[in-house]
């Protein structure tokens, strides 16, 4: 419409600038040489298969993957449960309550993996694994309760007293009623709190017991010791990953909303 | 503002749910947060003389006003490319608008460590920039450019200006075109405009946003590690140092009071200039 040529430049140029660097990651990744530059002397996908071929790689792969199932699946319950609370009764400490459960995204990550590993880990010697599930859950629960809450009061309150008027009990009118109502939010809310457990690194990086990496802390070992496009291909599967989940939270967005309008 | 729906639930169904995450944050986190913090205060010949020795002593004073000044220029730089960018975003079709937004999450939902590397492979002494700059013969020898404070600065700005650009275009469509087309009706120029209705207008909406990037980038782990390597410690990345490799517990605390007392400083400041705009305006 009305673009000025110098900030549709910068703008077009901070776009780039976004872009390219993860553009160049991809370019990289097929390239035959063992190093990483450009232009590409041939096609190859020889560092795809040595991602996979790495037994170490494909070890804290699975182990982000559980975690972050894991991670998501409670911190989506645990969040459910408090979102309806928060929601359903205004108790004198709702407002308190909903900061204190986002407080976690307030305090840096290195703090939280600090001083769970300080006070968890060596004073009270929990095991490590129990501590980087607990870690990574106080990671997630913002997360899961900012976005059921948001979810919850865009609910329309009067289908809900509509089947509680017809005759459901208060279990049967949530479940059959509010939480199809809901699903939209239960998806983005769970894919997210994946998506920032299996990235996080400084809880990780504290809390992983000997022998169990994650799998950004093992990328980040890696780039330590070796500096070759391996860490290219292994990025552009990641992603991959993201975009798969992009696509599919927007189809569910969009699936949400037809049946919202139907 | 919480406003409830429905019939209210029962105290005993209210306490119940809300038990575990309560548990959780209070026993797995904030109570042990007090506990490493408050020896920091009350140890012998510690207290305030240990925050004091922390303020004086020029290598940790050094990183403390580093990571202040890089958090400080990345959030002007993200303000910078940001308020263009997310003019431009705003004022485009629907189609086109979505596409860009989507474009822009995508850097934000990928792993740090990815991003990191991308700069690694670009900043590098063999790396892509200087193969480009070497090849078209303008420089002679390969310039040092990772591991340097710019190199942080690039990194943490690549790492948040999405979070800059996704949370001021929402404003930025608030603004309506209905304004902007007053302003060019009553002859205003395009950056004029922009500097005299669009940036004002948003500007509590910068504020939301640098606050995120400022405490984004004074916490951030892995890009310092990543781009700035053993020379330039930022906090996080001494807190690391103090207690993972030297297990000293009582540096490693303070330095996390430390930091948290920057980014929720900083939050508290700007939210009440924010709320403050919002009230003026």
């Amino acid at each position: 419409m009305y673009h000025h040529r110098l900030l549709r430049s910068i703008a077009i140029i901070t776009l780039a600038f976004l872009f390219v660097p993860l553009f160049l990651i991809v370019l990289t990744s097929f390239n035959s040489t063992d190093t990483i530059s450009l232009p590409l002397e041939g096609f190859s996908l020889a560092w795809f298969s040595k991602v996979f071929a790495s037994r170490s790689l494909m070890g804290s792969l699975k182990t982000s993957m559980l975690l972050g199932i894991f991670a998501a699946s409670l911190g989506l319950v645990i969040g459910l449960f408090a979102a309806i609370a928060l929601n359903k009764r205004k108790g004198k400490f709702s407002s308190f309550l909903l900061s204190l459960f986002l407080s976690p995204s307030l305090i840096p990550g290195i703090v939280i993996g600090y001083v769970l590993f300080r006070m968890l880990v060596v004073l009270l010697e929990i095991p490590l694994t129990t501590a980087m599930l607990l870690g990574h859950l106080l990671v997630v629960l913002p997360y899961t309760v900012r976005i059921l809450s948001a979810g919850i009061r865009e609910c329309d309150v009067s289908i809900e007293e509509a089947a509680r008027t017809l005759g459901c009990t208060p279990v049967q009118a949530f479940v059959k009623v509010v939480l199809p109502d809901l699903q939209p939010a239960v998806l983005s809310a769970f894919m997210l709190a994946f998506i920032n457990s299996f990235n996080n690194i400084p809880v990780s990086m504290y809390l992983k017991a000997p022998g169990m990496n994650t799998l950004p802390y093992a990328m980040m070992n890696y780039i330590e010791y070796t500096y070759d496009p391996t860490v290219s291909a292994l990025s552009v599967m990641l992603m991959a990953l993201t975009l798969v989940f992009m696509v599919l939270s927007d189809l569910l967005a969009a699936h949400g909303e037809n049946r919202r309008n139907s | 503002m919480i406003v409830p729906w429905g019939k209210p639930m029962r105290r005993s169904l209210y306490v119940a749910f809300l038990i575990v995450p309560i548990v959780l944050v209070v026993v797995f986190l904030l109570i042990p947060l007090v506990l490493s913090i408050l020896p920091t205060f009350t140890k012998p010949n510690g207290g305030w003389l240990k925050y004091k020795t922390f303020f004086t002593d020029p290598f940790t004073r050094t990183i403390f006003f580093r990571s202040l000044r890089l958090s400080l220029i990345t959030t002007l730089i993200c303000v910078a490319l940001g308020l263009p960018t997310s003019y431009y975003v705003s004022q485009l079709g629907a189609n086109r608008k979505r596409i860009l937004n989507s474009l822009i999450l995508f850097p934000l939902l990928t792993n740090a460590v990815v991003r990191g590397f991308a700069w690694i492979s670009i900043l590098g002494k063999n790396g892509l920039l200087n193969q480009a700059l070497l090849s078209l013969h303008l420089i002679s020898s390969p310039k040092q450019m990772l591991y340097t404070e710019g190199a942080i600065v690039v990194g943490s700005v690549y790492l948040f200006l999405p979070t800059m650009i996704s949370t001021l275009t929402p404003v930025m469509e608030r603004i309506g075109s209905e304004t902007i087309e007053a302003a060019y009706t009553l002859g205003a120029r395009p950056l004029t405009t922009f500097f005299r209705i669009v940036v004002p207008l948003s500007f509590s909406g910068v504020l939301v946003a640098s606050v995120m990037v400022f405490a984004g980038t004074i916490s951030a782990y892995t890009t310092p590690t990543l781009l700035g390597g053993n020379k330039n410690m930022m906090l996080s990345t001494l807190l690391y140092q103090q207690s993972n490799t030297l297990s000293n517990w009582d540096a490693a605390s303070l330095i996390a009071f430390i930091m948290i007392l920057c980014s929720v400083g900083v939050m508290k400041i700007f939210n009440l200039l924010a709320d403050r705009l919002d009230k003026r305006g």
